[in-house]
């Protein structure tokens, strides 16, 4: 039994079709690469040729994914048909800072568990706030703390279900360099792991291998993607609607072809025993399959000797 | 005749290479080069509530990102004007989207007073886009998905169809009344997988007490099983724009019901084709709408395109040699 299972995000956009079954006669149609991107069936079967174990979910996908499946539990099902789990879903807290959010945020998280654990999914990397443009100013202490308190009173309920919330950065957040270390050191470790995006974290001017070997006992899942862009500048990851640029400038890549140091992350996994799942995230690429394809050769190649 | 164009040739939402570029400004400022390129100069873009959410702003498709990206909507016009474009003339508001009862995390319940808020702020806003930057019409698409009423209500279908549609007659009426005190006409679009189907649009908007004007979408009347070509000559006071839209789908196996009716479960298709690709008679259409003095927009679109440049130039070529002056 493997220690690490290696899962994928789903930044395919809208998947249309269950399953198409006139391939042939639908590619006819308009003799266009695009039907091989249209079906779940398809999707799924890329996945696993390519040696992912699973697949994590996104929330903003449900509808039109429970259009084509009707239950989590049928997709769950139909994944497993295609030899694969379901590894997760990500899930966005907002407004915790305010402490008159705190029911309605915890409610949110809680259903996200639930829809999690019928799936059979085990993670839930989740970015803790608002970001930071939209909240406006730097949260306070009590403010960071309110957050805290949301995100362990999802985490409990999270970890009587079988799911760990981990904590997931993202370069924009609230939560940022002055203050997750904070969120970090006040969260329950009972409740609140951490689901740690190797890209984010470099971005936000961590330093990836440092804060791993810190705070290793933490972890319940990665996302794992790669960055061109360590040690932001402030003013850019605080500015308004920065995750997606105007000329097109790419924030993450896949791993090995930006600038972090993998080979060093994956000896201090070694180093501490991880198990659980690592997650392969391609945000912002223009060909998910040749993404994926990418970074399989790469984790097949180059981590797994390391560890796995 | 002249013919515009709907940017709704870029499909936002569904998965295809190279789709996450498009939510980049440079994307869109790019296109409409290339739509001036293709003999357009009038467009028609989809006003998409969607995208005034989650930090998406460089996509045009909501007045909020507009202003977000260009500060106003006559700036915007002006960078429009530089890349060959004359006039924005109508945007199709598409508010589906806050109709969501079927969603998991909902559990089946659906909040009206919800949707139809939603509808009405949006739609306001779409109203006022269209007369800051001097557009003629909005279309909405009337009402939400057949096959989302169903998920929502039911064996209550009936009951909540009816509540659908109360509330969309409200709601029409007051987007109506605020679009033509601003000098913009107000139309419906009649999906074939929407409650007012076909021709049941027509008594519909006959029953309202501000002035609303169909959008005869051909392909949509067609799939409908409703002769579009005859309705613009039975109603030719009630149409407000055309749209050209192609197709050679049949639905004979009720799909306009699913709740994902644009790509039907039981045999994948193009519902939808570039225009010359599908069945539909538009010689037959441009004679009737000369033979009633249409004097409106007619607006080529080609939605869910597999490959916009080749949709444009498609099209081009269609009205070139099918459709000459």
């Amino acid at each position: 039994m493997a220690n690490i299972r290696l899962s994928h995000m789903n930044h395919w956009k809208t998947i249309p079709y269950k399953q198409i079954d006139n391939f042939r006669d639908y590619y006819y149609e308009d003799r266009s690469n695009l039907v091989y991107f249209q079906d779940w069936d398809r999707i799924l079967k890329y996945h696993k040729a390519l040696g992912y174990d699973g697949i994590e979910l996104a929330p903003w996908d449900m509808h039109e994914m429970m259009a084509l499946f009707g239950t989590p539990e049928n997709f769950k099902a139909f994944a497993a048909d295609h030899g694969l789990a379901v590894s997760g879903m990500f899930h966005g807290v907002t407004g915790a800072h305010i402490a008159e959010n705190f029911d309605a945020q915890v409610q949110a998280g809680k259903n996200a568990v639930d829809l999690i654990a019928r799936f059979g999914g085990e993670t839930m990397g989740t970015c803790p706030n608002s970001d930071y443009a939209s909240v406006g100013h730097p949260l306070s202490p009590e403010e960071v703390r309110n957050v805290g308190k949301v995100l362990d009173a999802i985490g409990e309920y999270a970890v009587d279900h079988g799911v760990r919330l981990g904590i997931h950065n993202e370069f924009f957040c609230s939560i940022n360099k002055d203050n997750h270390l904070y969120l970090l050191e006040i969260t329950d470790p009972r409740y609140t792991w951490y689901y740690l995006d190797t890209a984010q974290i470099s971005i936000i001017g961590e330093d990836l291998l440092k804060f791993y070997d810190d705070y290793h006992e933490r972890m319940c899942g990665f996302h794992l993607k790669d960055t061109a862009d360590p040690k932001l500048a402030d003013s850019i990851r605080y500015s308004p609607n920065v995750e997606i640029q105007e000329d097109g400038h790419r924030w993450f890549w896949e791993p090995g072809q930006g600038v972090l140091d993998f080979p060093g992350l994956w000896a201090l996994m070694k180093k501490h025993g991880f198990k659980g799942w690592v997650s392969i995230e391609d945000d912002g690429t223009p060909d998910l399959l040749a993404s994926m394809a990418l970074d399989a050769y790469y984790v097949h190649n180059v981590l797994k000797p390391i560890y796995w | 005749m002249k013919h515009g164009i709907s940017m709704e040739i870029v499909d936002t939402h569904n998965q295809q290479p190279n789709r996450n570029r498009r939510e980049s400004k440079y994307f869109w400022d790019e296109i409409y080069t290339l739509v001036s390129a293709g003999g357009f100069s009038e467009v028609e873009t989809p006003y998409d509530p969607m995208w005034a959410f989650g930090g998406r702003t460089g996509v045009p498709l909501v007045y909020a990102n507009v202003l977000d990206k260009f500060g106003s909507a006559p700036d915007y016009l002006k960078q429009l004007n530089a890349c060959g474009i004359d006039r924005l003339v109508g945007v199709h508001y598409m508010p589906g989207l806050f109709f969501s009862g079927a969603s998991p995390e909902s559990n089946g319940a659906v909040s009206l007073e919800g949707y139809f808020g939603a509808l009405e702020f949006f739609g306001r806003g779409a109203i006022d886009y269209v007369a800051d930057i001097g557009g003629d019409y909005i279309t909405m698409s009337a009402t939400p998905k057949i096959g989302e009423v169903e998920a929502a209500y039911g064996a209550d279908f009936e009951k909540g169809a009816e509540a659908v549609l109360k509330g969309t007659a409200e709601a029409v009426e007051k987007l109506a009344a605020y679009a033509n005190s601003k000098g913009v006409k107000f139309c419906l679009k009649n999906e074939f997988y929407g409650l007012l189907r076909g021709d049941k649009v027509v008594d519909f908007v006959k029953s309202l007490k501000e002035k609303v004007w169909l959008d005869i979408d051909t392909a949509e009347f067609k799939i409908a099983d409703c002769c579009p070509a005859c309705v613009i000559k039975a109603n030719p006071e009630l149409v407000g724009v055309i749209h050209y839209s192609d197709t050679a789908f049949e639905d004979d196996q009720e799909c306009y019901r699913q709740m994902n009716p644009e790509f039907p479960s039981v045999r994948a298709t193009k519902v939808y084709r570039d225009l010359g690709d599908g069945n539909v008679n538009f010689p037959k259409i441009e004679s009737v709408l000369k033979e009633v003095g249409y004097e409106g927009h007619v607006i080529v679109t080609a939605r869910n395109s597999y490959d916009i440049c080749r949709s444009i130039l498609r099209a081009r070529y269609y009205i070139k040699t099918k459709l000459p002056e």
